[in-house]
């Protein structure tokens, strides 16, 4: 993002964070045998983070019964596609990800749109209340969803919700960590911007949409990727909201497995690895994006 | 250049004609305990270039803010152009305004900062750009229209707030320190650039400054305000020839007025007075009722630095000497830590250690009481 | 001698006698009637601004508050009508022995794992703050795990540490040692969700760290490696201290998260063996679909939700106190 979103400031980008980051060498930057030393350690915490991945794709193109040989090949030869032929045609796997997709990029579009709304609403208007609501907001960070999966299940069941995609995408939308990362970043903002807005003639609705909006964006990544992220990990609710085969996503779909398929290991682990897929996708799309995101995120706190 | 939307007239009484622009009435402005502007009346006819001083803190900014109507004011009634303003939106109101950081479009490329309030009212875009084209070229930013405000420099970011600004043809401007974030030559530049401008479009301009210098070369008049009390309005002349207080007094003129307390007492030929210095102030002054106790100040451009025989019996030693080109200041030490500073043409040889003996006429003193209120004159 | 000004704006003190256009017009009546309607219009589109938000908030999250107290008063629920049992349920859940189990096992859980991943991280976050080149490439590694759904980290555990093929045991298998039942074993069960846990934890933990390091002014540092500290010492006497209200923050944050696993227990042990892997949430599930009997899950729901609370409010106070101090 090349255009600055306050005089002269340039904004927070996974760039300009990993060259804050990774700047000139000052005093007190580590010498070169503690940096070694990091290296082999991180290089270490690396494979150890990632070797597990490596170990369950190997599995899933095994075919089951080669699981128990010892000593194990690491890179099966031959290649055994079969376990994901299995986990998409014995299970509606396709559906599973259109499922999953289409949820969580519903909930982060909506929540996007309306949290820049709240959260412009609480940094920059005036009205009756304001810090009451507010800290009434924040503080429903602290409810727990397990507190409140019981009464949920029977409102969406009372409102004939129970098994349609409205039970997936509404429930998240009561999320105040938006609203929360939102208000902070756009009351950093200048208030001559919007002042100078007002003047000039726009509603506050055009003040949000046309100088808000555009100047939020870094903010906004930070809420999709978290948003999205979150979403694509939804595990309890859509189990308990959740019954049809197909209207599964990802998550719950490869987790209830297990009564489906009589412990098939290999259709297991490769339902585990296509899980990972779109998201890894998505993630090496946008890297630097994400982890300056979550970072950003971090910092705001 | 008349894009101004009709404003319909609410005024009720015959007698109130507006022939000021901007009116304010006992406005008082409170944030929580904090009394920040208290009783702000003031009115300002058309075309007039009015400045408001006062150091940092002292609630000029918030006029204007309150003006504009970005703020509410707590008590009190604002009139533009003789319709009540209080509870009216602030793009109703028919003031632009330019901020101290000029908060331009960061997003934006300078023609659509300047259009934009015209866009905001939906006028057609062949008009658009040309009105955009013919700001641009007023002001002299027209090879900029496709530049982004971080690729400008503070004098040129300036001139397209003010672009913005001027676009609205509004019946007042605003300006918040316009020029305290510019380097010190640019300010110069700006100052006569601004005055040209307000001869141009002749319409009223409020001008908010710390910067003496600054308000004594551009208004028409000056407001002084102190800690969100209004001390005193006047020409640019006035308010140096005959400041309201030592406030006032202190605060126009570079360098300061030099103040001295004492007291006066009455004698056949008038007020003597009595202090680091003794001098005859004649029958110019009252004996002020209250107390004895005075400041006098003498500006020091009032005092001259003489032989012994003209001197009134001033003497003292040079402590500091500042030359700055067409004149030389001296620090002349005339008691225990009490100190004048004089103004000798930059000619004279005056050296540190010298004596010097100074003379003040009587007819150039400033005279305040124990209030710190000026002492009136007796004519 | 200059003329005195005669212009009659021209004011010598606050503005006491200006005369005519400075007087007020409106009485104090017509002011409040205007201010009045004039604020109601600014605060109906801020509140137009907030009413999505506000829906969701309401219907989501404080009617099942609310529920959930009400509930944990009734009986039955999910086939039939539900009975009102007043505090029947409050005493039943106090002596329902798996009720108290689900929440010791969770605090033993998390006193395992919330230290486990965030010291593990921090560790790693201060390595990787000594990197320059390939440290984005490294950070992007260690995090890689956090991307995966729980669900997805429960079942590669589920392989890993499987008795016959699991990698960990293929390894003790390598080194000579006896292949271990980790998750059908009641004492190793918990500590494995835990391992599995932290495995995923390290990657967010380390980028929080790492963001918090880097938010630290490196003036102090500079100063401090001038006047001859130790990196260790640096480390505690800068570097901690400064951290605390971060550390403080990721404390309440791990302890929200840790108390209320669910995936990687459902997934891994659904509870077992022998319910020494039933967690809260695990439980408050149960109730819901196997036991039928809601009201003992939504009272588990009220007891997690205060217990989160004090857990929050107490933290905060911890810190202010020792601010004080």
């Amino acid at each position: 993002m090349r255009r600055t979103n306050t005089q002269g400031a340039r904004p927070v980008t996974g760039n300009q964070t990993m060259r804050r980051m990774f700047g000139a060498r000052r005093v007190g930057q580590a010498g070169p045998l503690l940096t070694a030393i990091s290296y082999a350690i991180l290089i270490v915490a690396v494979l150890i983070a990632l070797l597990p991945f490596f170990y369950i794709v190997s599995t899933s193109l095994k075919e089951s019964k080669f699981l128990f040989e010892y000593p194990p090949k690491w890179i099966p030869s031959p290649l055994y596609w079969g376990n994901y032929f299995h986990l998409f045609t014995r299970v509606p796997f396709m559906r599973w990800i259109f499922n999953t997709l289409l949820v969580s990029i519903s909930v982060t579009a909506l929540k996007l749109f309306f949290d820049t709304l709240a959260g412009y609403a609480f940094a920059k208007m005036q009205f009756p209340g304001k810090e009451v609501l507010f800290v009434f907001v924040i503080a429903t960070l602290m409810i727990p969803f397990a507190a409140i999966l019981i009464p949920l299940y029977f409102m969406v069941r009372g409102m004939g919700m129970l098994n349609t995609y409205w039970a997936l995408i509404l429930p998240p939308l009561a999320n105040p960590i938006g609203i929360f990362l939102m208000r902070s970043f756009i009351e950093s903002l200048p208030n001559d911007l919007e002042n100078a807005a007002r003047l000039d003639g726009s509603s506050e609705f055009t003040i949000y949409r046309r100088i808000i909006l555009p100047l939020v964006k870094p903010a906004m990544v930070v809420l999709g990727v978290l948003t999205f992220n979150l979403q694509y990990q939804s595990f309890l609710w859509p189990l308990v909201a959740i019954s049809s085969t197909d209207m599964h996503v990802m998550t719950t779909g490869i987790a209830t497995q297990r009564g489906i398929t009589v412990i098939d290991y290999g259709v297991f682990s490769a339902g585990a690895v296509m899980a990972m897929v779109p998201i890894t996708i998505f993630f090496l799309l946008l890297q630097r994006q994400w982890i300056a995101g979550s970072l950003a995120g971090a910092l705001k706190q | 250049m008349s894009m101004k939307p009709s404003i319909p007239n609410q005024d009720q009484s015959a007698q109130d004609v507006p022939d000021f622009t901007i009116e304010l009435v006992e406005v008082t402005k409170r944030f929580g305990e904090n009394i920040v502007l208290h009783d702000i009346s003031l009115a300002i006819p058309s075309n007039e270039f009015l400045v408001l001083l006062g150091p940092s803190g002292c609630g000029k900014s918030t006029i204007l803010k309150i003006i504009s109507g970005l703020e509410d004011a707590t008590q009190g009634e604002v009139y533009i152009h003789g319709r009540l303003v209080n509870y009216v939106a602030p793009k109703e109101r028919d003031v632009a305004m330019v901020f101290q950081n000029y908060a331009l479009y960061p997003h934006m490329t300078v023609a659509r900062n300047i259009g934009f309030p015209l866009e905001m009212r939906h006028v057609r875009k062949n008009e658009l750009h040309e009105k955009v084209v013919g700001v641009a070229r007023l002001l002299e930013i027209d090879s900029f229209l496709d530049k982004f405000p971080d690729q400008l420099s503070g004098g040129q970011r300036q001139r397209v707030a003010l672009g913005r600004a001027l676009i609205r043809d509004p019946i007042a401007f605003l300006l918040d320190e316009p020029l305290s974030n510019l380097d010190a030559l640019l300010r110069v530049q700006m100052r006569d650039e601004l005055l040209k401008f307000h001869r141009r479009i002749g319409r009223t301009i409020l001008y908010v400054t710390h910067d003496q210098v600054e308000a004594m070369t551009m208004a028409d008049r000056i407001v002084i305000i102190k800690l969100g009390v209004i001390q005193q309005i006047g020409k640019p002349k006035e308010v140096y020839m005959r400041p309201v207080n030592t406030f006032v007094a202190t605060f126009v003129g570079s360098p300061q007025m030099n103040l001295i307390s004492g007291t006066v007492s009455e004698t056949g030929e008038g007020l003597d007075f009595a202090g680091p210095i003794k001098l005859s102030l004649g029958k110019r002054f009252k004996l002020p009722a209250k107390s004895p106790s005075v400041s006098l100040g003498i500006r020091p451009e009032d005092i001259a630095l003489v032989g012994v025989a003209e001197s009134n019996g001033i003497v003292g030693k040079v402590g500091l000497v500042e030359a700055v080109g067409s004149d030389t200041f001296l620090d002349v030490e005339i008691d225990d830590g009490v100190s004048f500073k004089v103004r000798v043409p930059a000619t004279d040889r005056i050296h540190e250690g010298d004596h010097a003996h100074l003379r003040i006429m009587a007819s150039d003193v400033h005279l305040f009481d124990s209030d710190g209120l000026r002492i009136a004159e007796v004519d | 001698m200059e003329e005195t000004s005669t212009d009659i704006t021209s004011v010598g003190m606050p503005a006491a006698e200006t005369p005519r256009a400075t007087r007020l017009r409106l009485t104090p009546a017509e002011h409040r009637r205007l201010a009045h309607n004039y604020r109601l219009k600014r605060a109906l589109t801020a509140y137009a601004f907030l009413a999505p938000n506000l829906i969701f908030f309401f219907v989501f999250l404080l009617i099942p508050v609310a529920w959930v107290f009400w509930f944990s008063l009734q009986s039955g629920g999910v086939i039939g009508p539900t009975e009102f049992v007043g505090l029947e349920n409050w005493v039943g859940a106090f002596k329902d022995p798996l009720a108290l189990k689900s929440l010791k096992n969770s605090l033993e859980y998390a006193l395992i794992a919330i230290p486990g991943m965030m010291i593990l991280g921090m560790i790693v976050a201060l390595f990787l703050r000594n990197v320059l080149r390939g440290g984005a490439f490294l950070r992007a590694g260690v995090y890689f795990p956090v991307l995966a759904p729980i669900v997805v980290i429960g079942l590669i555990w589920v392989f890993m540490v499987h008795p016959d093929f699991g990698a960990l045991n293929l390894i003790a298998r390598a080194i000579g040692g006896k292949p271990l039942n980790f998750l059908g074993t009641t004492a190793l069960a918990l500590p494995t969700i835990a391992m599995a846990e932290i495995w995923r934890g390290i990657g967010f933990w380390a980028v929080f760290w790492l963001a918090a390091l880097i938010g630290l002014p490196a003036e102090l540092y500079e100063a401090a490696h001038l006047d001859g500290t130790s990196a260790w010492q640096r480390f505690v006497h800068i570097t901690l201290p400064l951290l605390r209200p971060t550390i403080l923050f990721g404390l309440v944050l791990a302890t929200i998260y840790n108390l209320q696993i669910f995936d990687t227990v459902f997934v891994m042990t659904d509870g077992g063996p022998a319910n020494s892997t039933a967690t809260i949430v695990w439980y408050i599930y149960r109730t819901l679909f196997t036991y039928g009997n809601v009201g003992y899950g939504a009272t588990l729901s009220f007891v997690l939700l205060i217990v989160i609370l004090l857990l929050t409010l107490a933290l905060m106070r911890l810190l202010r106190g020792r601010r004080v101090s």
